[in-house]
């Protein structure tokens, strides 16, 4: 095996392979990136038996073969490496050889026959979907994905499309996160639980707003193509939470505002709760029609802060979380929205005025 | 041919005496509690090797007739119980009637009893079951029996008994109980013909527990007394500083029996958690008083266990008590003491004497280092924060005025030298907010002042006496200098004071921080998206039923569905991370043991945040800043010991430095 590439390029790939491996996996090769080249070229990859990396490489192959190094001294060493130009090649004792300038680094490595394989997606359903979109899908509702591991089926986002529309949602248990998007018609109905990981890497590497990117799906794995990189992950089996049912139709009070008001108020609030109290409320409360006051009071002091809103229906005065309306608010890109409460108990949903692109539902605090 | 044999009564007493007679120890006690039954006022306990070879109770009691001495040794022959109802009020020591026959089964006893104001007494001898005669005797009022040989016919058991010297501790030990409980009356123990517990039988604890554990830690201890509903708790309370590092020195009374008992040691562990750090144990004495109905001491028949039939209950009254006690009173720690597992078992020494040992001890410490090097130093001072102990009786002195020289010369020669402490020359009260220069013996000072910290605070709350004094003498004690960055030392008229600054500091951000957290606002229940169905077992059900109220002042909102099953609609907003089928059967476990787990976790967290928050050791504090330090320190409840435990306050009389340099001897 032998190739020829930049150092940056070899870099930038290793970067991104690297998130799909294990960093103390009992089983070594795990931690290593297999280095694959064959006369389409070569390819590095990263598999912790959950998420699988793929990243193509432009280099000159001089010569097929593969072999596994350990990711971490791979990384390291190549960013270390003097000069732009890469040299890498084996021996038949597994040898690797790192050469660059002067600097000539010999690696013991590993045969890539124990290396699993990424499971391959047949017979799948595709969905081609411009990256910069799913991009914002992804970072729109990742955070409310779960972390709690007694209910797995919430450690992903449910993706699902109904023909038209292409949907992402999570829930925590105390909030949920839905992005809708309209990609054409007579698109294949599909329904699955991507695991948050593999969607935060999947973030991580779209690019581009006018760049393709296929989406492929069979029974148990999902793969997102990039065409340089293709990400594949184990989907979460199971029954995901009816969330349709959770969403309320019509709200008690139903409050127009500025999402960027209302972030940066909540925002000055929460300078006030201390970070590692995550006890103390911001209270929202309406003393007529045009007002949202927004106040927090702990030891630190308090604030009061007004924002201007119409509202229509009860008058509330509920306690939340800050934390909640803070990461929903600061993925909401557009104009005004309409925030919608259900009294003391009931929850509380953020939703664009007209539309139903996207809802943002919070509980609050009891009092 | 039959295989079944009923057993002759002997035999059957031989296996029943395996339950109540283990040891020599188990026999007095029987007895004891027999002569106690039968209303003695003085009791005396004989003993030879142990009680292996005699073991003879004495008592003045009521004493029995021909009939009675001879019936007294068929088995569930007893006095005390007639009909099964009687098991209901059970009042009296002993009642299951098994007592003198078993011991008659495994020994050579001679009962001799004689009623009051009769001249004719009865005696009766049994050995091995065996009954060998009843014949008539002189006598005197009371009953004295006398056991010897023990175990001659089970030479199983004989093998199992321990040294000579260890039997005879049990049954000290043993007896000490007894006059614990019964101050009232006078007990005895002679041991191979020498006395080594004598009671006076007065009726006042106190001395009982002096006789027993000598003046240190009568010193030592507060006393407890307490009622709640309708349990309630005497005793003794020892302070932190005779804390031990096993339970051994918790001796706990219900219904003047002595018991084991979980719900009584946890309630006696959350209580002392503020003072003590982990791993070591309050010294207690406690006797609870509960109605005999409601409790079951028959579980038994060492009698050792009890059942509560409120377990929630004990350990509320249980734990208000020691709080209020510890709450009140001036826990300063004070250097030089014995430690007093070691001084307890000596009966003999008297207070003076013993106190000198203390000091003693103390001042061969400091000598031993100071001369040399800076390590040493802080070594004896690391030793004397350690072996740190209370001693209440002293602050009755904060009224004498004595001449503080001595500690400044000496000390600031002794430290500056060595270029760690920082001392600094006094100055006039009326310069007191200007910066002074300091000694020229500073050759390394740091720019501190030598100032008396005055304050016009009054305490919120009404603190006992004692610690109230102590409390002002800190605040009006002047402020000398900070030694190895680290301790503030403070000069009272009659007292040379050491704070640590951590543990200062710790201790107040930590109480702030609990008292934040005990607000209403504290624990917010955040509602779920959808309600949560838990599986639980049928008695976790009926736990979540019963506590409801507990529950949602937790903060969490729980309904009951069916037998097994709950939804919870809310949990505590902190809590938001975690598995909440996990959390739920951890809060309903700690519920079970009357307990708060989640109270304590909480808690925990809050002294790593405060042990992070607060300044370190080698932090350098500025004049007005120890000034603060010291303000906030005296309002806390405990200001004695930080969140783990550590001292926070060492107190060397004056008169204790003055013997370290030989001025009074």
């Amino acid at each position: 095996m032998k190739f020829i590439c930049s150092r940056d390029r070899l870099t930038e790939a290793i970067s991104i392979v690297q998130k799909a491996v294990s960093t103390r996996s009992t089983l070594s090769i795990l931690d290593g990136i297999l280095i694959d080249v064959t006369d389409k070229g070569v390819q590095l990859t990263g598999y912790d038996l959950e998420t699988g990396i793929e990243a193509q490489l432009d280099a000159d192959a001089l010569e097929s073969g593969s072999v596994v190094i350990n990711s971490k001294l791979f990384g390291e060493i190549v960013r270390k490496l003097p000069e732009e130009e890469v040299i890498i090649e084996t021996d038949e004792r597994l040898l690797i050889s790192i050469i660059s300038g002067s600097s000539v680094f010999s690696i013991k490595g590993l045969s890539a026959e124990g290396y699993p394989k990424i499971p391959e997606v047949k017979d799948a359903e595709k969905i081609i979907i411009m990256q910069g979109i799913l991009k914002d899908m992804i970072r729109q509702t990742i955070f409310a994905v779960s972390t709690d591991e007694s209910r797995p089926t919430l450690n992903g986002c449910l993706f699902s499309c109904d023909g038209t529309n292409v949907e992402m949602v999570a829930i925590d248990g105390f909030r949920l996160a839905l992005r809708k998007q309209q990609m054409g018609m007579d698109l294949p109905i599909m329904k699955f639980i991507v695991p948050g990981k593999a969607l935060h890497e999947v973030g991580r590497i779209l690019g581009g707003k006018d760049t393709e990117l296929i989406v492929y799906s069979s029974v148990n794995h999902i793969l997102f193509d990039t065409g340089k990189v293709r990400i594949v992950s184990r989907l979460i089996q199971g029954e995901y939470m009816n969330y349709k049912s959770i969403l309320p139709k019509t709200g008690e009070t139903n409050m127009t505002v500025s999402p960027g008001a209302m972030l940066s108020a909540i925002e000055r609030a929460s300078l006030i709760i201390l970070s590692e109290d995550r006890r103390c409320p911001v209270q929202l409360s309406m003393p007529n029609d045009e007002t949202l006051v927004i106040s927090a009071s702990t030891e630190l002091g308090t604030l009061r802060e007004e924002v201007p809103v119409r509202i229509s229906g009860e008058l509330i005065d509920i306690d939340f979380n800050p934390r909640y309306f803070i990461d929903a608010l600061r993925v909401i890109d557009d104009g005004d929205i309409s925030v919608q409460f259900n009294g003391s108990n009931g929850p509380c949903i953020m939703k664009p005025l007209e539309e139903e692109d996207f809802a943002y539902l919070v509980l609050p605090l009891r009092r | 041919m039959s295989r079944i044999n009923q057993l002759s009564e002997q035999v059957a007493n031989a296996i029943a005496a395996g339950e109540v007679v283990e040891r020599p120890a188990s026999v007095v006690k029987e007895l004891i509690e027999n002569a106690l039954d039968a209303g003695a006022t003085s009791i005396s306990i004989e003993i030879e090797d142990g009680g292996i070879k005699l073991i003879r109770v004495t008592d003045d009691g009521c004493g029995m007739d021909k009939d009675d001495a001879y019936k007294a040794f068929s088995c569930h022959a007893t006095s005390k119980i007639i009909e099964l109802e009687d098991l209901e009020a059970i009042y009296t020591m002993g009642f299951r009637g098994e007592a003198l026959a078993s011991i008659a089964a495994v020994a050579k006893v001679e009962l001799l009893t004689c009623l009051p104001n009769q001249n004719i007494g009865t005696q009766v001898r049994i050995e091995g079951g065996k009954h060998i005669f009843t014949s008539e005797a002189s006598g005197v009022r009371g009953t004295i029996i006398t056991i010897r040989d023990l175990f001659f016919n089970q030479p199983a058991r004989y093998k199992f008994l321990k040294k000579d010297h260890t039997e005879a501790q049990y049954i000290t030990i043993l007896c000490e109980r007894f006059v614990l409980i019964r101050p009232d009356i006078s007990f005895k123990l002679i041991n191979n013909g020498k006395p080594i517990l004598i009671s006076p039988g007065n009726g006042n604890s106190k001395d009982a527990l002096y006789c027993i554990y000598g003046p240190e830690v009568v010193e030592q201890t507060l006393s407890v007394d307490y009622k709640q509903s309708s349990v309630i708790v005497r005793g003794f309370a020892g302070k932190p500083a005779i804390a031990r590092k096993g339970r051994g020195e918790q001796t706990i009374f219900v219904n003047d029996r002595l018991i084991r008992s979980k719900t009584i040691s946890a309630a006696i562990e959350q209580a002392y958690r503020p003072y003590l750090m982990k791993g070591r144990f309050a010294f207690i004495v406690l006797f609870v008083q509960i109605p005999s109905a409601l409790i079951d001491v028959n579980v038994h028949p060492q009698k050792s266990e009890v059942r509560f039939w409120n377990d929630s209950e004990v350990f509320r009254a249980i734990f208000h008590a020691l709080q209020n006690t510890l709450k009140q009173s001036d826990l300063t720690s004070e250097p030089g003491h014995l430690d007093p597992v070691t001084s307890a078992t000596d009966n003999k020494s008297d207070s003076d004497s013993s106190k000198q040992l203390g000091s003693s001890c103390l001042s061969e410490n400091v000598m031993i280092s100071s001369p040399n090097n800076e390590s040493d130093i802080k070594a004896a001072i690391d030793n004397a924060l350690t072996a740190s102990d209370v001693d209440p009786s002293k602050n009755s002195d904060i009224g004498k005025m004595l001449p503080h020289e001595l500690l400044s010369l000496n000390y600031s020669q002794g430290f500056n030298k060595y270029g760690k402490a920082n001392y600094f020359k006094e100055a006039p009260l009326s310069e007191l907010s200007s910066q002074t220069p300091s000694d020229n013996h500073a050759d390394r000072q740091l720019g501190m002042d030598h100032v008396s910290i005055n304050s016009n605070m009054s305490f919120s709350g009404e603190p006992d006496k004692d610690k109230r004094d102590a409390l002002s003498e800190l605040l009006q004690a002047r402020f000398v200098g900070v030694l190895f960055a680290t301790y503030i030392l403070l000069e009272s008229n009659s007292a040379f004071i050491i704070i640590d600054q951590h543990a200062a500091h710790e201790k107040i951000i930590y109480e702030r921080l609990v008292d934040r957290n005990r607000s209403k606002d504290y624990l917010k229940a955040q509602y779920l998206i959808t309600p949560q169905l838990i599986r639980l077992s049928r008695a976790e059900v009926l736990m979540v039923q019963s506590n409801q109220d507990r529950l949602n002042e937790l903060a969490f909102d729980i309904d009951l569905i069916g037998d097994f099953e709950i939804t919870v609609r809310a949990v505590p907003s902190f809590a938001s991370d975690s598995d909440i089928a996990v959390l739920v059967r951890d809060v309903l476990q700690s519920l079970d043991i009357k307990n708060n787990h989640l109270e304590q976790d909480i808690y925990h967290h809050l002294a790593t945040a405060a042990c992070k928050a607060a300044v370190k050791a080698n932090d350098l504090l500025d004049v007005s800043e120890v000034q603060g330090l010291i303000k906030d320190l005296t309002i806390l409840e405990n200001p004695y010991h930080c969140p783990h435990g550590r001292p926070i306050i060492v107190r060397y009389e004056k008169s204790d430095i003055e013997k370290w340099f030989k001025r009074i001897v």
